[in-house]
């Protein structure tokens, strides 16, 4: 099968008066489809940039990068943000849930960029609802809602297009445990049925929920290494 | 006193870190309490100001009131007068007065003079004393007298303030008058545009001109107008009971000549500026409704900065400043705001009242009068202020009411403003919109009504044509021949003129305000005289028609054969053919309107029907009328009316020449070309609509301001929810969408309730319309296209720089 994602040579640069710096350096970096990679590493090694990178929501860098063999450094913005829109979704550590809006309209937003007609939208929200468990709290508005709820219906939001590629920045950051807990519980789930996901977490916890850990520091990948729950058949694929 | 010159200082830095908002609100602020002091200082000077006599309220105009058609506020007559004063119950005193031009020689160069010839009581009527000499006593009322009394300018001007005027004589129309006295710089009288130079007594109208009947004997000359004072704890009713009682006795004693006639009267404030107080009271609504939206703007442009400083004030208040201390800083500056926009309020108030005052020939009376009124002044700044202390105050006791945490919560994570805040905003907007719906609808039906009334035919052609006035001292032109000789002589020069195409005369003349009417009979359909049907009348030179362009239907026009010893002609009008002539050929046919100049009304033949001209004004149906020639009723002095092939003042120094060769000591004076009339008989109109016009577009800015800023500011507020929302796939379109819509949301919410508030209160301007109806639909329909388009154009700019909203940085905001 072919990678999800090939990055060749990627760097990031950014200039502050007569210096360069290089938020990212040379990521040579490969991820299967059906893959649960988790990127870690200190404060500013540049984790947050790759994911954005990856996400196609910054266009500013240089090297190769291929999503499923098409090749996003040569797209233009328009159709860059199409495939953006068609492949991934984003979970952040601050949920980032639109607070005039409730819960149903909340999941209803990603549709609404899709020109999904208005019954499907309704039955996808609906699904989406009831497999987070949440239909109770559909008419809610986030302020109404604890955080470990609002991450949920982050993650609902994010999935509820099917997307190849679910990229989540500390999805558990502002969460205790237990609630941590349950957002990587269903990050699995969604995994096993095949939804693969990227995660930036400090919580080395969080990362055995994961196949792989790929090691930032200052903008260089430092080290790769499988996880103990890591499946022989996803890692290394026939 | 230490920490207020900090708070200013603090306050002051604030205002200058933010220029544009700063300039916004104290302009915002200074356009509505500019606008509306200096409007309320000119309803002040024009309704509000009382009469300056002593005891105004109880000065009340007298005047007859036709009982066929209701018409009111017409001239009475001599006699009828006289017997008013003899019986009325209800007045304490009563005092008739006319006007008339009278050239002043000797003394200096000849002078043109406006004067008024009153009833020798006015000045018990008014109260009014001389600083010089003697008011009026009853003896100066008696045929023969020729007293006058001076103004204070006059008296100044022409004779130096002389102290000891009084008793010294003044030559008036070649006659020796008497100066009994000089009246104060302040009187005024009658309360008019046009202030008098003197005044003389009724007697000058009881002398027998060339072997007539004096106006003042017959009853059925209709041409003085009349003040009364009420006795002390008469109301209104009591005296209208009263005029109308006595009215009633008159048109039983003399059915012929007061059939139908009723008196009224009115209060005498009510007679000089009843008509315009509607026109004020438009224009006032309409300076009272961009308050409204300067107020909502400023509150909204406050609330905006307040809510983006929520976090400073919670911090502040977490570092220890107790709440007082929080509302000082805010009151200081929003007073600060309101302090620079009431200053410049000030200045836009000065300036525009003492602009509207100085307007020429706006027609409006007493307007010159006005200065800006320091209650209204007063009273607008402390609206603004209000409005500002209110607004600016609400996150202040926002943060007071609710728990710090909460707000530095919500500050802190939240990605867009809170919802109730917000939503005052967008009601603001909303009410904004609707107000400056209102206003553009009413300018511009009040714009369409002066362009379709500026395109009324008014019946001839005003183009370069010169008026101007001679007038005739009867001492050498009273017998009617000799005026008539004049004027003959007159325009035969005048034609003869390079220059002249044409040259006539005419009294009245067209649009003037003067107006002759009369009953007339027509042969073989005898009615009771009260019966008769009415005309306008008009006496003329040769080649009027011709000069003024007036188109001769049929028959032909006045020759010099129909002369004074030639049989009496007339020519009539299209309606007054089509009304009294229905179906027949009215050329032939004989009408007597009951007008002489010299002997008994005649049986006139109907030689010709004229074109209808607008005499009164653009919007007013044409009367039935009738011409005759000056050569057979040489009626007062004529308009002369030169056609000129340029510009018609420009002939005048040549036309005062012509007139030096007949007379020497005849001064030319009133000389104005046509059009001036023309564009006078709708200048008050013109007046009300440009400056309803201007109001509507300030309210349009002030509206589009407000939702600029809204629009801008909800985008600032908004910018990492619109990073999500990039991130979860919307496009440029999307975003420009979700803004603009927004924006536009409100716009048109504002402009349903504007257009349906506007139909709720349209009928207000209608008597103020012409030629379309104040509902009309274009209008309500182009409206609210304009400011959709504007409004499309303020919110599209912060969407723009919406969509370019950069996701990483939206969302690094954590
Ligand atoms: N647009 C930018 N311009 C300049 N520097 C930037 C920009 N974006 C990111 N950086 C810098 O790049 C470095 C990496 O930032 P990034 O957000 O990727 O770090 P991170 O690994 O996600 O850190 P953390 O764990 O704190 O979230 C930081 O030092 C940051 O200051
Ligand atoms: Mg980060």
């Amino acid at each position: 099968m072919e990678p999800l994602i090939q990055l060749r040579n990627l760097e990031k640069v950014v200039e502050a008066g007569p210096n360069k710096f290089f938020l990212l350096r040379r990521i040579n970096l490969d991820i299967q489809q059906g893959e649960f990679v988790t990127i870690m590493g200190p404060s500013g090694a540049g984790k947050s940039t790759l994911l954005s990178i990856i996400g196609m929501l910054d266009g500013a860098w240089s090297g190769d990068y291929f999503f499923l063999g098409e090749a996003v450094h040569k797209l233009n913005v328009k159709k860059r943000n199409e495939l953006h829109k068609a492949n991934i979704g984003f979970v952040f550590q601050s949920y980032h849930l639109i607070d005039n809006l409730t819960v149903f309209e909340n999941l209803e937003v990603p549709l609404s960029y899709k020109n999904v007609p208005h019954k499907e939208r309704v039955s996808l929200v609906c699904d989406a609802l009831d497999r987070f468990h949440i239909v109770g709290k559909k008419d809610l508005f986030p302020n109404q809602l604890s955080g470990g709820q609002q991450q949920l219906v982050g993650v609902a939001r994010a999935v509820i297009l099917s997307p190849k590629l679910i990229l989540a920045d500390e999805p558990t950051g502002n969460l205790h445990s237990a609630q941590g807990e349950e957002i990587m519980e269903l990050f699995k789930k969604l995994n096993d049925a095949g939804t693969t996901i990227i995660q930036v977490t400090h919580s080395e916890r969080n990362a055995s929920y994961g196949h792989r850990i790929i090691q930032l520091k200052d903008g260089w990948v430092v080290s790769e290494t499988a996880t103990a729950g890591a499946r022989a058949t996803v890692s290394h694929p026939a | 006193m230490h920490a207020l010159w900090q708070d200013v200082r603090y306050g002051l830095r604030m205002l200058a870190k933010n220029p544009g908002f700063t300039a916004i609100a104290v302009i915002t602020l200074a356009v509505g309490i500019g606008a509306n002091a200096a409007i309320f200082s000119v309803v002040d000077a024009v309704l509000l100001k009382p009469l300056p006599f002593s005891e105004p309220d109880r000065l009340v105009s007298v005047s007859g009131r036709d009982l066929r058609n209701g018409e009111k506020g017409r001239a009475l007559s001599y006699p009828d007068f006289a017997d008013l004063r003899a019986q009325t119950r209800t007045l304490e005193s009563v005092a008739a007065f006319d006007q008339s031009n009278f050239t002043v020689t000797g003394n200096g160069e000849p002078q043109q003079l406006q004067g008024g010839i009153v009833s020798a009581d006015l000045f018990t009527v008014l109260r009014a004393s001389p600083i010089i000499g003697r008011v009026f006593v009853s003896a100066d009322d008696q045929p023969g007298t020729r007293v006058v009394l001076l103004s204070h300018s006059i008296w100044k001007s022409r004779f130096g303030g002389d102290p000891n005027i009084q008793g010294k004589t003044i030559q008036l129309d070649e006659r020796a008058y008497t100066i009994v006295g000089v009246m104060p710089p302040q009187f005024q009288f009658p309360v008019n545009a046009e202030p008098m130079d003197l005044w003389t007594t009724m007697a000058v109208e009881m002398v027998n001109l060339g072997g007539d009947k004096p106006m003042t004997e017959e009853r059925g000359a209709h041409f003085l107008g009349a003040i009364g004072r009420l006795k002390a704890g008469v109301t209104l009713e009591q005296a209208n009971a009263d005029t109308g009682n006595i009215a009633a006795g008159l048109e039983k004693q003399f059915p012929d000549t007061d059939g139908h006639l009723s008196m009224a009267v009115q209060p005498q404030i009510e007679a000089l500026v009843g008509d315009i107080r509607p026109v004020l009271l438009l224009v006032l609504g309409a300076v009272g409704i961009l308050l409204l939206i300067a107020c909502a703007n400023s509150a909204n442009l406050l609330l905006a900065r307040a809510a983006g400083r929520q976090r400073e004030m919670a911090i502040r208040s977490s570092l220890g400043a107790g709440g007082g201390r929080i509302v000082r800083q805010l009151l200081t500056e929003s007073v600060l705001l309101s302090i620079g926009g009431g200053t410049l309020g000030l200045f836009l108030a000065v300036w525009g009242t003492r602009l509207l005052a100085s307007l020429p020939s706006v027609q409006i009376p007493r307007l010159a009068g006005a200065t800006v009124n320091s209650a209204a002044l007063l009273f607008t700044l402390v609206v603004s202020i209000c409005a500002g202390i209110l607004f600016g105050l609400a996150p202040a006791l926002h943060v007071l009411r609710f728990d710090l945490f909460q707000s530095l919560k919500e500050s802190g994570r939240t990605a867009t403003e809170g919802v109730g805040r917000s939503r005052i905003r967008s009601l603001l907007v909303i009410s904004e919109v609707s107000l400056a719906v209102v206003l553009l609808i009413g300018a511009s039906l009040l714009l369409e009504s002066m362009v379709r009334l500026t395109r009324v035919p008014p019946g001839f052609d005003p183009h370069g044509v010169l008026v101007f006035n001679v007038s005739l001292p009867s001492v050498r032109y009273g017998k009617p021949e000799q005026s008539a000789d004049f004027y003959a002589q007159l325009l035969e020069r005048l034609r003869a003129m390079p220059g002249v195409k044409s040259a006539s005369g005419v009294e009245p003349l067209p649009l003037s305000d003067d107006i002759i009417r009369t009953s007339f009979q027509i042969e073989g359909h005898p009615v009771p005289r009260s019966e008769e049907a009415r005309t306008q009348f008009r006496t003329i030179g040769l080649n009027y028609f011709q000069t003024m362009r007036i188109p001769l239907l049929s028959g032909r026009d006045f020759t010099a054969r129909d002369d004074r010893h030639a049989a009496p002609v007339v020519i009539i009008n299209q309606t007054l053919a089509r009304k009294f002539f229905p179906n027949e050929d009215p050329i032939g046919k004989h009408i007597k309107p009951g007008v002489s100049a010299a002997g008994p009304s005649l049986m006139r033949e109907i030689v010709g029907v004229a074109g209808d001209v607008k005499h009164r004004n653009l919007w007013q149906q044409a009367d039935p009328e009738s011409y005759v020639p000056y050569d057979q009723v040489p009626l007062g002095t004529l308009y002369v009316t030169v056609r000129t092939e340029g510009d018609p003042l420009a002939l005048l120094p040549a036309v005062r020449e012509q007139v030096k060769v007949l007379d020497t000591e005849l001064p030319v004076y009133g000389a104005r070309p046509m059009e001036k009339y023309l564009a006078d008989s709708v200048a008050q109109r013109k007046f009300t609509s440009l400056l309803c016009t201007v109001f509507a577009g300030a309210g349009l800015l002030l509206a589009i301001i407000g939702l600029f800023g809204v629009v801008s500011y909800s985008v600032e507020q908004r910018t990492q929810e619109l990073g999500v929302r990039v991130a979860m796939g919307a496009e440029k379109a999307d975003i420009l969408q979700l803004v603009i819509g927004h924006g536009m949301g409100m716009t048109l919410v504002g402009i349903v309730f504007g257009l349906a508030g506007t139909l709720a209160i349209s009928w207000l301007l209608k008597s103020q319309l012409f030629g379309i109806s104040p509902t009309d639909p274009l209008t309500f329909l182009g409206v609210a296209c304009l400011l959709s388009v504007v409004a499309f154009a303020a919110c599209y700019i912060p969407a723009r720089r919406a969509s370019r909203v950069d996701p990483m940085v939206a969302l690094r905001y954590e």
